[in-house]
């Protein structure tokens, strides 16, 4: 009993420190956890999910290099950062909510398809050609900051432009592929 | 092994070393944007091999090294280039260009948001961080005290009386006495009187500024009289034995800076040695 109430304690804790942002970034690291929860916290990590799902959340583990892993390597995960996000995606409410104008996230889901496609780099003025299309040029220089500003993209001194790791934590990019190439253009409905 | 004897010509030793340089631009574009594979990586790397041993200077061994260095950095590209080509996200990148050109800002959307699933975070202000910031804002000076400027007035040059270096508390009263009194007598005991300077001069200047001072003080109160030689350019104090004050007042201005005291003790060390 006393135990379970200890495991209990231990993890409102872990649900504390996950949510709350306590610097520039959200998420914590796998040795933070540990030591809330203890040695043995890779234990946990199911009951965590467990949880979280019940909420329509779900826990996100990306590797120090940006890559999604999963709970096999402890020494991965003590480097590795937690987060929690939404199992589904978001409901139209939620994302007028979110702070994004629509056509904000229209820039934002060709730039991501472009550079995934483009082995995830790219040259700025590429992505920016590809946006200029549709977008005045303040509005791509603007909301191409933005994306780098909020973790969605990587700048290096090149202006080089790359996956950031918000969009390793908070994009299903293999979705977002299908999706984008199984939708009907109106190209493909002209040639009907 | 015959090549490798060879005595490169320095035309030849341009050109090789031009070609060393054409492989690490070439490299630099492809790492920049381009396919890895339109580099002839074995091709190069047998160029550098067949060069190296006629590199004698320390730039061109430089040079060889950034080639090899450049030239890996592609094998690593195409390495990439091969696991990207088999994973599960590739797809041809011109065919995905075009359907981001072709679907319209709503399908983008819709598309973006199926796969979307944003990170949840609380951003919230505990009472204690909000009381801390309450009492930082109680003791934070207006904006206007703490970007106040220090003011300097500037201030003409004047004269320091008697009474202002008693206030300044520079010397006592009877200090200032003693001294006055001190020197009375040292000028009394010449009755043809003293140079002004060899009379005020000492070892040190600020021994010498302040016997300049007292000195001044005495000729002002009678007890001592500056008498002026044109002709020698000198000036005699003449002792009173009593305060006996003129008529007709003058004020002389007698400058003493250090440079001057230096002048005049090096004239009086000169005269006391003759």
């Amino acid at each position: 009993m006393l135990e379970e109430a200890d495991v209990r304690r231990k993890l409102k804790r872990a649900y504390q420190m996950l949510l709350f942002q306590r610097y520039k970034a959200p998420g914590v690291k796998g040795w933070e956890l540990k030591r809330v929860l203890g040695k043995d916290y890779v234990k946990m990590i199911p009951i965590l999910r467990e949880d979280l799902e019940k909420m329509g959340l779900d826990l996100k583990i990306i590797s120090e290099r940006g890559e999604n892993i999963d709970e096999s390597s402890i020494e991965d995960l003590d480097k590795a950062r937690f987060f929690i996000i939404f199992k589904e995606p978001p409901t139209q409410t939620e994302i007028e909510a979110s702070g994004f104008r629509i056509d904000d996230l229209a820039c934002l889901a060709a730039s991501l398809a472009y550079i995934i496609t483009h082995k995830g780099k790219s040259p700025r003025k590429d992505v920016e050609q590809l946006l200029k299309e549709k977008f005045p040029q303040w509005k791509v220089d603007l909301n191409l900051d933005r994306f780098i500003q909020k973790g969605y993209l990587l700048q290096d001194k090149d202006d080089i432009l790359y996956i950031g790791w918000r969009t390793r934590a908070e994009i299903d990019q293999k979705t977002l592929l299908s999706l984008l190439l199984a939708s009907p253009t109106s190209i493909n409905q002209d040639m009907k | 092994m015959s090549e490798e004897k060879i005595k490169l010509s320095k035309k030849d030793r341009n050109e090789w070393l031009s070609l060393l340089l054409r492989i690490i631009d070439l490299c630099k574009a492809i790492e920049r944007k381009g396919d890895p594979f339109e580099v002839d990586v074995k091709k190069s790397l047998e160029t550098l091999k067949k060069y190296l041993p006629h590199w004698k200077f320390l730039d061109e061994l430089l040079l060889d090294v950034e080639a090899l260095n450049q030239l890996s950095l592609i094998v690593k590209l195409q390495g990439e280039w091969v696991k990207h080509r088999a994973s599960s996200l590739y797809i041809d990148p011109l065919m995905v260009e075009l359907k981001i050109r072709a679907l319209a800002i709503e399908q983008l959307i819709e598309i973006f948001i199926k796969s979307w699933h944003p990170i949840v975070n609380i951003q919230q202000i505990f009472p204690s961080r909000l009381k801390k910031a309450m009492d930082y804002w109680n003791q934070l000076p207006p904006l206007k005290e703490r970007f106040r400027k220090d003011e300097v007035i500037e201030v003409s040059p004047g004269v320091l009386s008697l009474s202002d270096l008693l206030a300044l508390k520079i010397l006592s009263e009877e200090e200032f006495f003693e001294k006055i009194h001190n020197l009375r007598i040292e000028l009394e005991s010449k009755h043809d009187g003293f140079d002004y300077w060899d009379f005020i001069t000492r070892d040190s200047f600020e021994e010498t500024v302040i016997r300049a001072y007292l000195t001044s003080f005495l000729i002002s109160e009678g007890y001592a009289r500056l008498k002026i030689d044109p002709i020698e350019e000198r000036m005699i104090l003449i002792p009173h034995k009593v305060g006996i004050k003129s008529a007709m007042p003058r004020s002389i201005a007698i400058s003493l800076d250090y440079e001057g005291w230096v002048k005049a003790l090096e004239a009086k060390k000169n005269v006391g040695r003759g």
